[in-house]
């Protein structure tokens, strides 16, 4: 099969557009109250080490995409286990960013639309990028990413004059403790899911360092998420941050600069589309890419559109309404994912370096 | 045959939308007043306004209907009954709320302005002097073309003659749910002029949690806006005495800035007010008072801070009485002094209400606007 490659420029653009995803829109971290940035910083380096063993693996293994490293390295049996089990991390994932996009849409603005209309269009879009290959993704977020990055310097401009940040004193009120379960919180959403870039991604361009990819990634991303939590928080202040679903949209909605320059919410909106099709896409890509590793096909195209559709119902299914998706993804997903996010990388990690060295004394 | 494909999906995508309205089969709400009912029962009163007429003659006439339920989103959804059309509110301006109601708490009201998504968090809140707050959005709107609109007007361009302290929703919900600091909402009486009646804005209802507790008048939320530091102007008139001279003397506020420092001493938290105001001399009626004398200047300067501290001082003496801190000094002791903060959160009302207060104005006069020095009148 032809290794499909990424620039080191489309791979970064890519996964910053990955973390913000819907992490921009929820609110994430709010345990930590007025200390979020500090969650926010601890979280994203708690993630440096994280990221530093995906790209240690493809810096071991340069010409074999994930899944291939976790078969080469346990075997065909155990190691087609590991990619169900990860590929299902990635379905479902991809199914809860779906929903939480489903959930915005009809919150803020279509009421009375069905939310698997809006959904299955968003969908199908995904369906076709991803049957595109990862290449033309990773052109469309290099494009993209300029735009994520013009709207949130221009929203921390407009926002500068509402900013009151009496909401971040006193420092540590609470103590360490809330701040921490806040890190614990933002670190497995967003940042340990980048987990599901590394399954996706399949290889870089000659003479890119994935070290430099994911560190950079990983740094970005964190400024991008520390700024728009930090102006939501010294706009709407840390209580309704907590009690909304979306803080970001009502924080922005507040802005008004002069009667003239108002009603930017749609902003918001746009941001969280551009980076919600990135997030869906990718975790899209990297089932599809589990599914035919454990089946054993060269090319995971043909399964692009029944998996599409799989992922459109489980969305639909997987909550009753927007309260148990927000329980979900505060207070559940923390648990539930660390296995995934920490635990195996590190297995894989150790299996791998093991591995590697038995190949050479071969 | 692909291109048809497409075409034809294009076709079924792009056809209408799911959600849309028509400009006519709607009604704008532009304001909401909700009164009390019998029983349980809320009355609401909302202006809206209606297009007349088509193509370039069309008008837009401001009308008010009125219906009652037990909910706030009850009465809004019987008012179709009335006006054969669903009520659009992104446009609301302002929610009037009646002083029964807010004696009672208001938060049953806000939950419904604050969980639609329409109506927008940037909407002014009043509440009303009168006996109804459905009198208030029957007046007669002076310059503008519909009462609420006009309300709105007067809100947004308070600045100048800050009688009152506009709070627009958001602002009142994150006070609200803040600790340490009290909400405040501005109030709205009628003025009859001829024989039409006229809006007046003018002092504040402040609140303890969502109940309201009592009234400031404008003097006082005058007062209240510097230690709450808004950025206001504001007239204070004052009469000059020395040496047989009297003048009445009009400073104007043109920058204000209050800081706070509590002191603790044997468990006794004291709250140190500085408002440092620069001002400038805007009028002053008697010619042969000489500001460009320091003495004379620094004459007016202290009776301005004496003036200032006393009327400060009444002021949070009032907001005292009803375990009101709309000054917000529970939440600047949370940010000094986390740990004394902790001590007394959960009794903040009671020990706002014995907090001793040092309250310091410092005004300086900054100029005397296109005077240097007073005209000399002779024969």
């Amino acid at each position: 099969m032809k290794l499909e490659v990424l620039s080191e420029q489309q791979a970064i653009s890519l996964m910053v557009l990955f973390i913000s995803g819907s992490a921009v829109v929820l609110s994430i971290g709010g345990q930590a109250g007025g200390d979020i940035w500090l969650a926010v910083i601890l979280s994203g380096l708690l993630a440096l080490p994280i990221v530093t063993v995906y790209a240690r693996l493809h810096s071991l293994y340069p010409h074999y995409d994930a899944f291939q490293i976790i078969i080469v390295i346990f075997g065909n049996t155990f190691g087609r286990l590991i990619c169900l089990v990860y590929t299902w991390f990635a379905f479902h994932l991809g199914a809860l960013v779906l929903r939480n996009f489903g959930e915005f849409i009809i919150t803020v603005g279509l009421e009375e639309t069905p939310q698997l209309f809006p959904v299955t269009l968003f969908a199908l879009l995904c369906l076709w990028i991803v049957k595109e290959g990862i290449e033309v993704l990773g052109r469309w977020s290099n494009f993209f990413f300029r735009f994520a990055i013009i709207i949130v310097l221009i929203t921390t401009a407009l926002a500068l004059p509402e900013l009151n940040m009496d909401h971040f004193r006193p420092f540590l009120f609470n103590g360490i403790m809330p701040v921490l379960q806040g890190t614990a919180n933002v670190f497995a959403f967003p940042f340990a899911q980048t987990i599901v870039l590394w399954l996706a991604f399949s290889g870089f361009q000659k003479r890119s360092s994935p070290y430099r990819i994911y560190w950079l990634g990983i740094l970005m991303g964190t400024l991008v998420i520390l700024i728009i939590t930090t102006l939501v928080v010294a706009i709407i202040g840390v209580e309704i941050y907590k009690h909304s679903y979306f803080p970001a949209y009502i924080a922005i909605a507040r802005l008004n600069i002069a009667d003239f320059v108002q009603r930017l919410e749609i902003i918001v909106a746009i941001m969280f589309i551009i980076s919600s099709f990135v997030k869906v896409s990718t975790c899209l890509l990297a089932t599809c890419k589990g599914v035919a590793a454990i089946t054993n096909f060269h090319d995971y195209r043909f399964t692009v559109t029944p998996i599409t559709l799989l992922m459109i119902s489980t969305s639909y299914f997987l909550f009753d309404d927007i309260m148990q998706m927000l329980f979900w993804a505060q207070d559940i997903w923390p648990i539930y994912a660390f296995p995934f996010q920490v635990i195996l990388p590190i297995i894989v990690l150790i299996g791998g370096e093991y591995r590697a060295k038995s190949l050479k004394k071969q | 045959m692909k291109h048809l494909i497409l075409l034809l999906i294009a076709a079924l995508l792009l056809a209408g939308c799911w959600n849309y309205r028509e400009i006519d089969n709607l009604a704008i709400a532009l304001g909401l007043a909700v009164d009390k009912g019998e029983g349980d029962s809320y009355i609401v009163t909302v202006e809206i306004i209606n297009l007349e007429g088509a193509g370039p003659e069309s008008e837009f006439k401001p009308t008010t209907v009125q219906a009652q339920s037990d909910t706030i989103f009850g009465a809004i959804r019987r008012l179709i009954t009335v006006t054969g059309k669903k009520l659009y509110w992104a446009h609301a301006k302002v929610v009037i709320i009646s002083e029964e109601i807010a004696r009672e708490g208001i938060l049953p009201i806000l939950d419904f302005v604050q969980r639609d998504a329409e109506i927008r968090s940037d909407v002014w809140l009043l509440v009303s002097k009168e006996e109804t707050a459905a009198e208030i959005l029957a007046s007669t709107p002076l310059v503008e073309s519909s009462i609420s609109q006009q309300l709105s007007q007067i809100l947004q361009h308070h600045a100048p003659e800050p009688k009152s302290i506009p709070e627009e929703l958001w602002n009142f919900m994150q006070k609200l749910t803040a600790p340490g600091i009290a909400p405040v909402i501005a109030t709205v009486g009628l003025v009859e002029q001829g024989e039409e009646k006229l809006t007046r804005i003018k002092g504040v209802a402040f609140f303890r949690r969502d109940k309201m507790v009592g009234w400031l008048d404008g003097k006082e939320s005058l007062a209240l806006s510097y230690l709450l530091n808004e950025s206001i102007s504001g007239l204070i008139v004052l009469r000059y005495e020395e040496s047989g001279l009297t003048a009445q003397i009009t400073y104007e506020v043109v920058g204000n800035k209050t800081e706070f420092q509590p002191f603790i001493k044997d468990d006794q938290i004291t709250m140190g007010i500085v408002t440092n105001l620069q001002v400038i001399l805007a009028e002053v009626a008697n010619q042969k008072v000489d500001f460009s004398q320091p003495s004379v200047r620094s004459k007016l300067e202290s009776d301005l801070a004496e003036h200032l501290e006393e009327l400060m001082k009444r002021t949070i003496i009032k907001l005292q009485q009803y375990n009101s801190d709309a000054v917000g000094l529970g939440s600047v002791l949370r940010r000094r002094d986390p740990e004394a903060w902790k001590l007394v959160a959960d009794d903040w009302p009671a020990v706002f209400g014995s907090l001793q207060t040092d309250i310091r104005v410092k005004p300086v006069i900054r100029a005397s606007a296109l005077v240097s020095k007073p005209i000399e009148m002779r024969d």
